[in-house]
């Protein structure tokens, strides 16, 4: 089942077995990780930075009204391991993000996998 | 053009250059020799047994190469990357206590960042040996006679672990890697590390370790692109007997090791305070 909320939508799985993204910096305490969320927008700002990669993007409500949304991935060096570049992603890209949401409702969003400018990305 | 410059040269320039090329042959034959010359037809190679009649060492193992950690057999879940048993080690009530009191931001007691005691998030000190492993990143081996370093792209950090017979130096104040001595058994670098402060954790969960924690770690190459660590940590104030723990690496040929600095940037650090503050309503 997957239901919208504004902008972005929430979908609760049952197979987060399969997910197992592995932190380098800390733990996912401050993540719901019951839960699946999906952000759809547009990239305001990507930030290929040490400790962890940072995708701002903009999420459009069904009001019109947009949201800013923090997404958060893992390592750089792991990234680039993974052929991430500092240039992967840019201002304007269209994206959907799937991560976990912050436990105390912002709009943060640990990641699990984005599709951006149609390629997906996982084990973020 | 050489011609017309020896048909200008005086007398006196001309036995100089003359000189300095007699000297230089000199000086640099016997390495053009010895690059060069052949065996005499007929010659017998030497034998493999040396004029004393012991037989020649066998050839030093070679761990050289950019490693990365690999899920270990048959595991279950993601322990390995903050803990390195998912059999609880024999701790003593001291162990206990610290166990207890450490509010990791890993494992099933997790806590938020914000809350969490563990070194590491909390100044940027380093992880030491042997928490280094667990923090999801390769590590170079580089061999030189007498000596193996090991270089940490987590934290930039590197050991030197010395193979030429010296005995550990405890002339030193405790310190966050260790002093670190090594010999070769058979395939397996056996390395005695000692000298630790007591200010890192054993793992990313909170284990504890004292001062007086003595690791030994075996490496060995199991095969041409595997390498496998067993650690044998030993702590008497902390544990109430050794036990052991096995890593598993596997070759990188590709890879580079890349800059990594334990740092928060300020687009870090204003995430960190947004996952734990209450959202404005």
């Amino acid at each position: 089942m997957r239901q919208k909320i504004f902008g972005f939508m929430v979908l609760a799985v049952s197979i987060l077995a399969l997910f197992s993204p592995v932190f380098a910096h800390h733990g996912e305490a401050n993540y719901d990780t019951s839960v699946v969320v999906d952000v759809k927008g547009k990239i305001s700002d990507f930030q290929f930075i040490n400790p962890h990669v940072l995708i701002y993007i903009d999420a459009k409500n069904q009001d019109g009204t947009v949201e800013k949304w923090t997404c958060e991935a893992t390592s750089p060096n792991l990234l680039y391991r993974r052929g991430w570049t500092k240039t992967t992603l840019k201002p304007g890209d269209e994206i959907t993000a799937s991560g976990h949401r912050a436990r105390n409702g912002n709009a943060l969003l640990r990641l699990m996998k984005i599709v951006a400018n149609g390629k997906e990305y996982g084990n973020l | 053009m050489f011609e017309s410059r020896v048909k200008s040269c005086g007398m006196q320039k001309c036995l100089t250059v003359s000189s300095l090329v007699l000297v230089g042959m000199l000086v640099f034959s016997p390495l053009l020799f010895s690059q060069t010359a052949k065996q005499p037809a007929g010659a017998k190679p030497r034998s493999k047994t040396s004029v004393n009649g012991t037989q020649p060492k066998a050839a030093t193992p070679n761990l050289t190469g950019l490693w990365a950690e690999t899920r270990p057999p048959a595991s279950a879940g993601d322990y390995w990357v903050y803990e390195f048993s998912t059999q609880e080690p024999p701790m003593t009530p001291w162990g206990e206590e610290q166990y207890r009191a450490a509010k990791p931001s890993f494992g099933p007691n997790g806590v938020s960042i914000a809350d969490t005691n563990d070194p590491v998030y909390h100044g940027c000190v380093p992880p030491g040996v042997p928490r280094v492993y667990l923090h999801p990143f390769p590590l170079q081996i580089v061999q030189i006679p007498g000596q193996v370093t090991i270089l940490y792209e987590y934290d930039n950090l590197s050991r030197r672990i010395y193979t030429d017979g010296q005995a550990h130096n405890t002339d030193l104040p405790p310190t966050w890697m260790g002093d670190s001595i090594g010999k070769w058994e058979g395939d397996t670098l056996v390395v005695d590390t000692t000298n630790f402060n007591d200010k890192t954790w054993l793992d990313r969960i909170g284990h504890p370790h004292s001062a007086a924690l003595h690791l030994v770690e075996r490496f060995r190459r199991v095969d041409p692109k595997n390498l496998q660590i067993e650690l044998t940590i030993e702590d008497p104030k902390a544990y109430t007997k050794p036990w052991t723990a096995h890593l598993f690496y596997q070759l990188q040929p590709g890879w580079k090791l890349l800059e990594l600095f334990c740092e928060d940037n300020d687009s870090f650090l204003d995430l960190e305070k947004q996952e734990t503050i209450t959202p404005a309503k």
